[in-house]
């Protein structure tokens, strides 16, 4: 028979709530914060929603050009050349050297780089803060005891800061609880419907690096280029060739 | 239960309309109603519906109050919204708040709050419309040429010119416009059709009776046979297009036919038109009874008056 430990009441009322109650306040004060903090759907310039815009017209004319006829279409055809050859619908001017730009230097990057760390500090200051404060005030606290028996795997999970190697395993520490309440909160904040906070702390672990503008992506002037090549080589066939005859055989 | 069922199926009815933007064609009666019966929705369900749907239905709400002259209750829409989303954030809500301007009589303010970014696209626009009212008619359609060159395939813009154009007369550049918009959406029979109209109001006035040189008739009976084949192109994508059918009709009864006949049987092209408008009217004389109820003898009667197809 092992021997229990007697654990005072009072710690259930002064540690192992305050801690709940601070890290529920604390994310759900932490998600406002990140919703405030982030900056509003960025609007495109014009000249990009032109540029594109002009692109897919060109693309259209190029997929359905069956609905002109012969002579809208070669003129039609002519202007998409020329135009999609001369640089009158660019966004921005076309630098000729070939070196890669400075990826930070580019304002976007910088932006996105700049949210990422917004992110992240809201993410590590308050926890960080609070686990200094649990241990503070509570480091080698036992503060409760788990109804359900556990192997001793979890040990390390539940006692840490308990330098106790032959305590059961289910006496938890406070700032194992504190551990637990950090993974453990989503169906909490998901109850009192806000589904942000806990979406924030869990992308912290998963994190990605922000497209930063890199070479890859295809320069316009190929693109517009490509597309006056695909233009030229338009095959033509009206829909109008023999319509009459199509529609007299189906209804007479 | 069957309360709960018709409050969700009535929701989604009302987004709908409010996303499909088909209010904008109803009659001034159906629009009171429907006014009335999203301002009862939303004054019973506004607290149980999603926070998304209750700022789309007021949104719908304040447009049907703005078209149904109920000046206050617009007011009270848009402050609602702009208490929410605040007043100079959103494109969107701009637009509610210079057509509520718009509708006060206040239009300096209106253009005043849409000048802002030439990025905010959706508003200039709008700004574009309001040189709609001006005497002249240049102006507007410069309007919509620069705005065209700023968004190359706005297909309401395009659509827009061409109604322009067509008030004009000048049905070709109308039907260049209504091309812009067939080839990105191939299967709008409706432009089809509207094309169609543009050809058969340039091959009337183009052709009369008296013509004698053989090329100008040659090119309206081209013309003409533009008019058809678009007629007979809408018929392909939708068949009970009974205003497609009555064109073709027209189209084969021309007077063009009965010179083509008379004088230029030989040339073979003209040759195989007549043949096919032949039979072509037969079919659409049937077809466009069948579809609108209306008796062959009182559809020769009508046309004998107003040989035009409505738009």
């Amino acid at each position: 028979m092992e021997e229990e430990l007697v654990l005072d009441p009072q710690l259930k009322y002064w540690v192992l709530i305050p801690i709940s109650v601070v890290m529920v306040l604390v994310g759900l004060l932490r998600s406002s914060f990140t919703a405030l903090l982030s900056p509003g759907p960025k609007k495109t310039p014009y000249k990009k929603i032109r540029e594109t815009q002009f692109l897919r017209r060109a693309e259209c004319f190029r997929a359905s050009n069956n609905v002109l006829d012969v002579n809208q279409m070669e003129s039609r055809r002519n202007y998409f050349i020329e135009k999609l050859n001369s640089s009158e619908y660019y966004s921005e001017k076309i630098s000729t050297d070939d070196t890669p730009k400075n990826p930070f230097t580019d304002s976007s990057t910088n932006d996105a780089l700049m949210s990422m760390m917004k992110g992240n500090l809201l993410n590590y200051i308050p926890q960080s803060l609070i686990m200094a404060w649990v241990n503070f005030f509570f480091a080698d606290f036992i503060v409760m005891k788990l109804p359900f028996p556990l192997t001793d795997g979890f040990k390390s999970m539940l006692q840490s800061g308990v330098a106790t190697p032959d305590l059961n395993v289910r006496y938890v520490s406070a700032i194992s609880w504190y551990f637990v309440n950090l993974l453990g909160l989503k169906p909490i904040y998901n109850l009192l419907g806000d589904n942000e906070a806990m979406s924030t702390i869990l992308a912290q672990s998963q994190q990605t690096m922000p497209n930063i503008g890199g070479p890859g992506a295809p320069k316009v002037d190929k693109i517009f280029q490509g597309c006056a090549e695909n233009i030229k080589l338009i095959k033509h066939e009206s829909i109008f060739d023999g319509i009459a005859s199509r529609v007299i055989d189906v209804y007479s | 239960m069957a309360h709960e069922i018709s409050t969700e199926a009535l929701k989604d009815k009302l987004l709908n309309i409010s996303y499909s933007g088909v209010y904008a064609q109803f009659h001034p009666e159906q629009l009171l109603d429907l006014y009335n019966e999203v301002s009862n929705f939303l004054s019973i369900n506004s607290d149980s519906i999603d926070v998304t749907e209750l700022f789309n239905l007021t949104e719908l709400r304040f447009y049907l109050a703005i078209l149904t002259h109920h000046d206050v209750d617009s007011k009270a829409c848009l402050d609602r919204l702009t208490d929410q989303f605040g007043r100079d954030r959103s494109q969107r809500i701009k637009i509610l708040q210079s057509i509520y301007l718009e509708a006060m009589g206040d239009n300096e303010g209106a253009k005043l709050l849409l000048n802002g970014d030439p990025d905010e696209l959706d508003l200039s626009r709008r700004l574009v419309t309001f040189s709609r009212n001006s005497s002249d008619p240049e102006e507007y359609i410069a309007c919509l040429k620069f705005y065209l060159d700023v968004q190359p395939s706005d297909l309401i813009t395009w659509a827009e010119l061409a109604d322009q154009y067509q008030q004009l007369g000048h049905y070709e550049r109308a039907i260049f416009c209504l091309q812009e918009i067939i080839q990105q959406e191939p299967f709008a029979y409706n432009i089809f059709y509207k094309i169609g109209l543009n050809y058969y109001y340039l091959y009337c006035r183009e052709f009369s009776p008296k013509l004698e040189k053989k090329d100008k008739v040659l090119e309206s009976a081209n013309i003409l046979r533009k008019a058809r084949d678009h007629f007979l192109r809408t018929i392909e994508i939708c068949e009970t297009y009974s205003k497609a059918w009555l064109g073709i009709y027209l189209v084969t009864k021309a007077p063009i036919n009965d010179v083509l006949r008379a004088k230029y049987k030989d040339n073979s092209a003209m040759g195989q038109l007549l043949s096919e408008n032949d039979k072509l009217r037969e079919v659409s004389a049937k077809k466009f009874t069948d579809l609108s109820g209306i008796d062959e003898a009182t559809l020769k009667s009508d046309l004998s008056v107003s040989a035009t197809p409505s738009a």
